[in-house]
């Protein structure tokens, strides 16, 4: 018989219901991760026990880490399902859906804030209008190095999720939006609309509201340099301030 | 999202920690530690703040009110964070923690610090050192309360420090907000070696 992998995983039937754990017995294959054993539950949702149970709702996409769509917390810690191997968990392993973000069914949440936070600071460059604006400015090789790293970001919600400063009783947008400010600020075409996102990041649940507990750095599946584009942003929105207010 | 208020308030919020706050809180210890060395230059500095022209209102608008806004807008930032240290068992985690413990309990301590000296006015005594040593010594429980309320307040102003470095875009990269820290633990350190030495000293009065 095949090796056995132990999985425990938090299961909610919608936004009010009440939560439960329910243990399965996953056959244990080469380089299995745990998208793999949700898919497994789906095809048979019998639990560890024998009892049958409904299959776990989980969300996924790409399967290759880029697209933020299987965030959950993986034995304590928010990550991508997809790129959760097995063979680098200690077991039981254990699935919670993320807690800061509406829950929908089991493993399912509702990443909303995160883009209407990314609508909020206008994170995106500006393209031709009605008629052909023609080439923009060129980025230095400079920028784009540190800059690259920076748009691998893919809203996946880990950093909101390990944040003691994101939750339901707090308008904090969380270290993404405020690293994709940088990231879109330091692109020549997209640095004509800076002192848009700057301004939006200098209201309530902006930069300020950051506390430096810097989690967010640490679980970062894209090692995005959340903490480092934070402290940036500080020094923008407090130059953007102080001119704003000798220039009015 | 716009609301240039807020940024005011945070900024104010996070400015006052420093000025006045911390450089009272320096001064303070400084003036204090002097007991280690001369219980004569203690009591003279001490004399020199309280013949200080307009006390009041420099009470007030360096020390009272700085505080105070401190004190309640940092009261909100607590009550708003969801702290999550057991779950993310990381260092600067901790440190954010452990800031808003400080936070608390330097707000106690301070309260109370103000409040009984105020009520029990050894300067009327004629020698502040000797009435101000003698409660000390005579009072075990208020000294334990001095050296908790002292470093609660002392780390609770240092990591400030490092957190406003931070917060102004003064110390950006990991390394210089590691080498931040690191300054800052030692002022802590400093500060510390004055204010308990200077505790000790005037019980020993």
């Amino acid at each position: 018989m095949a090796e056995m992998i132990r999985l425990r995983v938090k299961r909610q039937d919608g936004p009010n219901a009440a939560s439960r754990w329910e243990e399965f017995n996953i056959p244990y294959t080469k380089n299995l991760n745990v998208i793999a054993m949700l898919m497994h539950i789906q095809k048979n949702p019998v639990m560890a026990n024998g009892q049958k149970t409904t299959p776990v709702v989980f969300e996924c996409n790409c399967l290759e880490e880029v697209c933020g769509a299987c965030s959950m917390v993986v034995n304590g810690k928010p990550r991508q399902a997809c790129s959760s191997l097995v063979d680098q968990l200690s077991q039981p392993i254990t699935l919670e859906p993320l807690s800061k973000f509406t829950l929908i069914r089991d493993l399912q949440v509702d990443r909303t804030r995160m883009f209407e936070n990314l609508k909020k600071v206008k994170a995106w460059i500006d393209i031709d209008g009605t008629y052909d604006l023609g080439a923009g400015p060129r980025m230095a090789a400079r920028d784009q190095e540190w800059a690259y790293p920076l748009s691998r970001c893919m809203t996946c919600g880990c950093c909101a999720e390990s944040c003691p400063n994101y939750n339901q009783k707090s308008a904090f947008i969380g270290p993404a939006a405020i690293s994709q400010v940088r990231l879109f600020n330091a692109h020549p075409t997209g640095e004509m609309q800076s002192h848009d996102r700057l301004d939006a990041i200098m209201g309530e649940g902006g930069v300020t509201d950051c506390g430096n507990a810097q989690n967010c750095v640490r679980v970062c599946p894209k090692e995005i340099p959340l903490t480092t584009s934070i402290a940036d942003m500080g020094r923008q929105t407090v130059k953007r301030w102080i001119d704003r207010a000798l220039r009015s | 999202m716009s609301n240039s208020n807020h940024f005011l308030i945070r900024k104010v919020h996070s400015l006052l920690g420093i000025i006045p706050i911390g450089l009272f809180f320096a001064e303070h210890t400084a003036m204090n530690s002097m007991a280690i060395v001369d219980g004569g230059i203690w009591s003279a500095w001490t004399s020199f703040l309280h013949h200080m022209p307009f006390k009041i209102f420099l009470e007030l608008g360096f020390i009272f009110l700085p505080i105070a806004f401190h004190a309640i807008y940092g009261a909100y930032i607590v009550y708003v964070a969801k702290n999550n240290t057991l779950q993310y068992n990381y260092f600067r985690n901790w440190m954010f923690y452990i800031q808003r413990i400080t936070a608390i309990i330097t707000v106690l301590f301070v309260v109370w610090h103000v409040w009984s000296l105020k009520t029990m006015n050894f300067w009327s005594t004629g020698s502040y050192i000797n009435s101000f040593g003698a409660y000390l010594s005579s009072h075990p429980i208020a000294f334990v309360a001095y050296v908790i309320g002292f470093l609660a307040a002392a780390f609770h102003f240092c990591n400030g420090i490092w957190s406003f470095l931070v917060a102004w875009g003064i110390t950006i990269g990991p390394k210089a907000q590691n080498v931040a820290f690191i300054i800052c633990m030692g002022l802590m350190g400093v500060l510390s070696i004055g204010g308990l030495g200077a505790l000790y000293s005037l019980m020993l009065h």
